[in-house]
């Protein structure tokens, strides 16, 4: 049976960890190659990260953190972060990393993803969502969309809750909404979408399982759950009652809050399929 | 551990270095190759593959090593395809369009239409069909890494392995020489690594 997937995430600026893995006994902590055969060892099934980096001189450092990494760990990886063409797609690929996550620049320019899977296959693509939800809009504040996407706008009028998607690492509202743009994604080449809720990230306080369950119920690729983590139960609801077909995490694991075993252990116990 | 010579072949596809980094590992001096008399000349061959099944054997012919490949295939030396590679060892694919393979294996590549989830993405279990060399010292029923959107159709004797995934569908294949795997053994820690070291003492 296909597992529940269990996803570490490590945010990179200029080849360094941030809010790095802090409790473990590595030589350096702030080395992302480190922290992913730490994880890898921790029983991870993938790993993500996300290159925080603003200067485009940096870019050269990630690539070869991707190399090393592929040098060191049997498992899947995938970097986002700053991909803008075919040809960053291909620099990170070719230097091992399994998928690349692509975000404002599918925004910017939705035909990346499908030239991107054209020329590496739809199972390298994911496009990572970050949504919010919409309170307190009034239509004219809601941003025009581009004549290409003027049909995947946000409705106030719609029953029920609305989610946004945001770029800018979830500065900038862009009018667009989430169901819709997640429909949009999945048909123009996404293999995979990594779903991050801007309310709930940081708050430990539980995945938003109502966006989830929006989401992996619109479409029919893999949905990666991301974004309030708090407790291992909040894994569980991401995928029982939200639909994921995989959860990732950073805080709690940095910090040692639990296990990534101990997680797959509790969900195990609930009928969950996880690789132990 | 005794050195083990293996050729890759190299048509630009994009988990090459991961997939000679894993054979290392494993035990193998890996050669990379773009070059069918290269191909003739070697011991033993891994055909990896992402992407699609068009788009490789077009690269593969680009490159002038598609007969070579059939004649290797056909000389009894070991042979293993991987995940696409895999499917490219059979007679026709599906994926956008119609695509003729290598044809060393009788069988089909078609798409997962049982209403699951595509790709099918992530770790699955391998349920061991019969006996075969690759799985000394490998327990039944280990999860192992896969990501694809389509599956070979082939006889049930050409089939080693078995996933579950909406059906069950074949995921190592062996007919003598010739082996396949639909999952990528490079990213699948030690079951993957020692799938390989068992290929290498083929």
């Amino acid at each position: 049976m296909l597992a529940k997937r269990i996803i570490p995430c490590l945010d990179v600026n200029a080849g360094r960890v941030v809010k790095g893995v802090n409790f473990v006994n590595l030589t350096d902590a702030g080395d992302p190659v480190e922290s992913a055969k730490f994880y890898e060892q921790e029983g991870a099934d993938e790993i993500v990260f996300l290159d925080i980096t603003a200067s485009v001189d940096n870019r050269s450092t990630m690539l070869n953190v991707v190399r090393k990494t592929a040098e060191s760990i049997f498992l899947p990886f995938t970097v986002g972060g700053g991909i803008r063409t075919v040809d960053d797609m291909r620099n990170i690929l070719s230097n091992g990393a399994d998928k690349v996550s692509l975000n404002t620049a599918a925004v910017l320019n939705p035909e990346l993803i499908s030239s991107g899977a054209a020329e590496f296959g739809v199972q390298c693509i994911v496009v990572a969502i970050d949504a919010k939800k919409v309170t307190g809009r009034n239509e004219a504040a809601i941003p025009e969309l581009p004549e290409d996407i003027a049909g995947l706008g946000i409705s106030l009028w719609e029953t029920g809750d609305v989610y946004e998607v945001y770029v800018n690492g979830g500065r900038k509202p862009t009018g667009i909404d989430v169901v819709k743009w997640a429909e949009y994604v999945a048909q123009k080449g996404a293999g995979e979408i990594l779903l991050t809720s801007i309310d709930k990230d940081g708050t430990n306080s539980g995945y938003d399982v109502d966006l989830l369950r929006k989401v992996t119920s619109a479409v029919n690729v893999p949905v990666i759950a991301s974004g309030g983590a708090g407790t291992m139960e909040h894994f569980y609801e991401a995928i029982s009652a939200g639909g994921a077909d995989a959860v990732l995490a950073a805080s709690v694991f940095h910090f040692g809050r639990f296990k990534i075993a101990d997680v797959k252990n509790y969900l195990s116990k609930n009928n969950i399929a996880v690789r132990l | 551990m005794t050195t083990k010579k293996v050729t890759v072949v190299d048509y630009r596809t994009s988990n090459l270095l991961s997939i000679a980094k894993a054979l290392q590992k494993a035990g193998a001096e890996v050669e990379l190759t773009q070059n069918a008399d290269d191909i003739a000349k070697s011991e033993k061959l891994v055909l990896p593959g992402v992407g699609s099944f068009g788009a490789a054997m077009r690269n593969i012919d680009s490159f002038g090593m598609k007969q070579s490949l059939q004649e290797f295939g056909r000389s009894g030396r070991p042979l293993i395809g991987i995940c696409l590679g895999m499917q490219l060892l059979f007679d026709v694919s599906f994926e956008l369009g119609i695509n003729d393979g290598l044809g060393l294996i009788p069988g089909e590549v078609v798409a997962f239409n049982s209403g699951v989830k595509v790709p099918h993405m992530g770790w699955n279990q391998v349920e061991f069909q019969r006996k075969s060399r690759l799985f000394d010292g490998l327990p039944d029923g280990q999860y192992a890494y896969f990501v694809h959107s389509y599956y070979v159709r082939t006889d049930d004797d050409c089939v080693s392995g078995k996933t579950e995934y909406g059906l069950k569908f074949p995921s190592i294949i062996e007919r003598e020489n010739i082996f396949g795997i639909q999952f990528h053994p490079e990213k699948s820690q030690s079951f993957g690594l020692r799938i390989l070291e068992n290929f290498l003492r083929v």
